[in-house]
């Protein structure tokens, strides 16, 4: 997951219950609800799968397997809608 | 602005069909051609209603003297009782409404009152609040003060009221800032908490026409020949509707006011300094 990173024209504010995604370059804007605000929280920081699911299992009381389940979701997801890129190697 | 963005101008606003023009600045009576083009707006059968700081050049001054207080209005954004200011107060009198624009909890308003009384000012007082700019490299009144500006406002909003001034607010003010009741202790006047910030379209001077001033960058545009302000408002609003979901704070996502559009979540500009990166 330390292969992400956000996309460079996305910025984001930490909500009441969630966080705001939102794509400068198009006003889309995307509301991330808990655990998946966690999720974002995590992968824009660089933090590894096997951490992030540590992480998802501790503060949302999730089993490993829907851990990783929500992880991996979570990042197609906000790569398929373009707020996270690949990082580049090295960075 | 050059006389003739001044002109393209007003032809926006006619088509529009708004009534009023409004000059802002900078200090807009500093325009070495002010008095020409303030007069071409009335001629066209526009009111006019300047935005000053009240420190006139004197052919300025001398023009809205001259002109009458029904078709002529001007605001004096007040912040401390400048004696300069006093020469434009005691000319215009009644055809000045008072303004103060709010940049730290520490305000005095008190003062306007005196003026008011003095100069036979219009009795009310519109309020602002320092809103960031662009970059929010400005001063500006941080978020985080408003609860304690809206206790103060209340108090002094008392002892207005009484002698007879009544308030208006610009944009950003919301509800949460003020003491419960205050709203409906003040009736219509409180109108404009928590339903300002929708594109009020500002005209600079190089003939863009932006959603507002700070948000030029977000949500601006060349002053469009034949189009209408609501098709501009209409396209500013779906070009920042996902900005818009933020509020200044971000308990304004599961506000009951926000969420029934009581409040839109205040400032935009300021709503947007909470954006990281």
């Amino acid at each position: 997951m330390s292969e992400y990173r956000a996309a460079p024209q996305v910025s984001w504010a930490v909500e009441a219950g969630g966080v705001l995604l939102i794509d400068r370059a198009t006003g889309a804007a995307v509301a991330l609800g808990y655990p998946q605000a966690a999720v974002w929280d995590f992968l824009t920081r660089g933090e590894s799968e096997e951490r992030i699911c540590a992480m998802l299992c501790a503060i949302a009381s999730l089993q490993p397997e829907a851990a990783r389940t929500l992880l991996l979701e979570t990042a197609a997801a906000l790569r398929e809608a373009g707020f996270l890129e690949p990082r580049p190697a090295g960075g | 602005m050059s006389v003739e963005t001044f002109r393209k101008a007003l032809d926006f606003l006619a088509r529009s069909g708004i009534g009023e023009a409004r000059l802002l600045g900078g200090e807009p009576t500093l325009h070495p051609e002010f008095p020409r083009l303030a007069a071409l707006a009335l001629e066209r059968g526009f009111k006019v209603r300047v935005f000053s700081n009240g420190l006139m050049p004197a052919p300025a001054l001398e023009w809205l003297e001259s002109c009458a207080p029904e078709r002529v209005a001007v605001l004096i954004n007040i912040a401390h009782g400048d004696p300069l200011q006093t020469p434009a107060l005691a000319r215009l009198q009644n055809r000045v409404t008072l303004g103060l624009n709010i940049h730290t909890p520490a305000f005095e308003p008190a003062f306007l009152l005196r003026l008011i009384r003095r100069h036979g000012l219009s009795p009310s007082i519109r309020f602002g609040l320092a809103h960031p700019d662009a970059d929010g490299s400005n001063s500006f009144l941080h978020p985080r003060y408003y609860q304690a500006v809206g206790m103060r406002l209340a108090r002094f909003l008392e002892t207005a009221r009484s002698a007879g001034v009544e308030p208006s607010f610009d944009c950003g003010f919301v509800p949460c800032m003020f003491p419960p009741g205050f709203a409906d202790a003040l009736g219509p006047a409180a109108g404009g908490i928590g339903a300002c910030c929708s594109p009020v379209l500002d005209i600079l001077p190089d003939a863009r026409v932006a959603a507002c001033f700070p948000l030029a960058r977000l949500a601006g545009e060349p002053l469009p020949e034949s189009e209408t302000a609501d098709a501009l408002r209409a396209r500013f609003t779906a070009r920042l509707s996902g900005y818009r979901r933020l509020g200044v704070y971000r308990e304004c996502a599961a506000c009951e006011a926000r969420q029934s559009g009581r409040c839109n979540g205040g400032c935009l500009a300021a709503s947007l300094q909470r954006l990281r990166p």
